[in-house]
């Protein structure tokens, strides 16, 4: 039996395409907001096979998200389709079904009913539709988690705004062109959290 | 005495599913500097370079403090800054 999942875990199951970087830097933001820790396959370092290295990052997490808004068909020349955050949705699920009281999981699509249509046995779900916008994304996370003395969502959209312009800056120090690696992901982590510090002292409860 | 009455609304865009599942209130303590740190390890000299970006924050948020005096929202960026 694995030890006792972090109860501010948060394992992220989201695309790691560039067209989802701002929605993956919400996401940050937004966790880190709420004083939840964020959490990405790609942190943990290699060794094991990445299938098992991700469970145990399931497992580690009271909580998890999977956005499936981008399950889609890849781009030519072989369109296949994604099938990488279904599958550790599966996982979580079979995962959460063991062990009800260590797990929580969220289904997150960009469009109300697509879920239907792209996985009809999760019927019954209730998806967080987040719009395809950082918006979006912080209003999903404020309405499917809360916490005492939370901030609102103009409030973690400015910081949000913030961090999301300085990316390219983040990514030049990293020498990378790729927000998901483990070195970025800790910088937004680092920067979200101090930003999210530095808010709290004078933000109105919610 | 309470009356309870059933209200039937439209399942249209303004109420998506999604505004039908209750939050999961979370009584976790706050993850301690200790905590964040060894999920985060960042060098100390990586921090100091992440600050600076911090202070660039801070800085547009005494900026902002110029914007007109009754609002209320110069009021709350002020006082974040000066906390800062």
């Amino acid at each position: 039996m694995p030890p006792l999942p972090d109860p501010n875990g948060v394992f992220l199951n989201i695309p790691y395409d560039e067209e989802f970087s701002s929605l993956y830097v919400a996401d940050i933001v937004g966790l880190c907001q709420l004083d939840l820790v964020p959490h990405l396959a790609s942190e943990i370092p290699g060794g094991e096979r990445r299938l098992d290295r991700i469970f145990k990052l399931i497992q580690s997490c009271r909580y998890s998200i999977h956005d499936l808004s981008r399950v889609e068909l890849s781009v030519a020349p072989t369109a296949v389709p994604r099938f990488n955050m279904p599958l550790e949705l599966g996982m979580t699920i079979t995962w959460q079904k063991l062990y009800p009281s260590r797990h929580d999981w969220f289904v997150w699509e960009s469009e109300p009913y697509r879920i239907q249509r792209s996985a009809s046995d999760l019927n019954g779900t209730d998806a967080n539709i987040q719009n395809g916008t950082p918006e979006g994304v912080l209003r999903e996370l404020s309405s499917a988690f809360w916490r005492d003395h939370m901030p609102s969502v103009p409030n973690m959209l400015d910081d949000y705004r913030f961090v999301n312009h300085n990316l390219d800056a983040i990514l030049y120090k990293n020498g990378t062109r790729n927000p998901y690696e483990r070195s970025v992901f800790m910088d937004l982590c680092w920067i979200s959290k101090t930003l999210a510090d530095l808010a709290r002292i004078t933000r109105p409860a919610v | 005495m309470r009356l309870a009455i059933a209200v039937s609304i439209p399942l249209d865009s303004q109420y998506d599913e999604g505004d039908m599942r209750k939050p999961i209130h979370i009584t976790a303590p706050r993850p301690t500097s200790e905590e964040w740190a060894k999920h985060f390890p960042i060098s100390k000299a990586r921090q100091k370079e992440l600050q600076v970006l911090v202070d660039e924050f801070k800085a547009q948020l005494s900026h902002q403090e110029e914007a007109p005096a009754n609002s209320i929202d110069s009021e709350k960026r002020r006082k974040r800054a000066s906390a800062a």
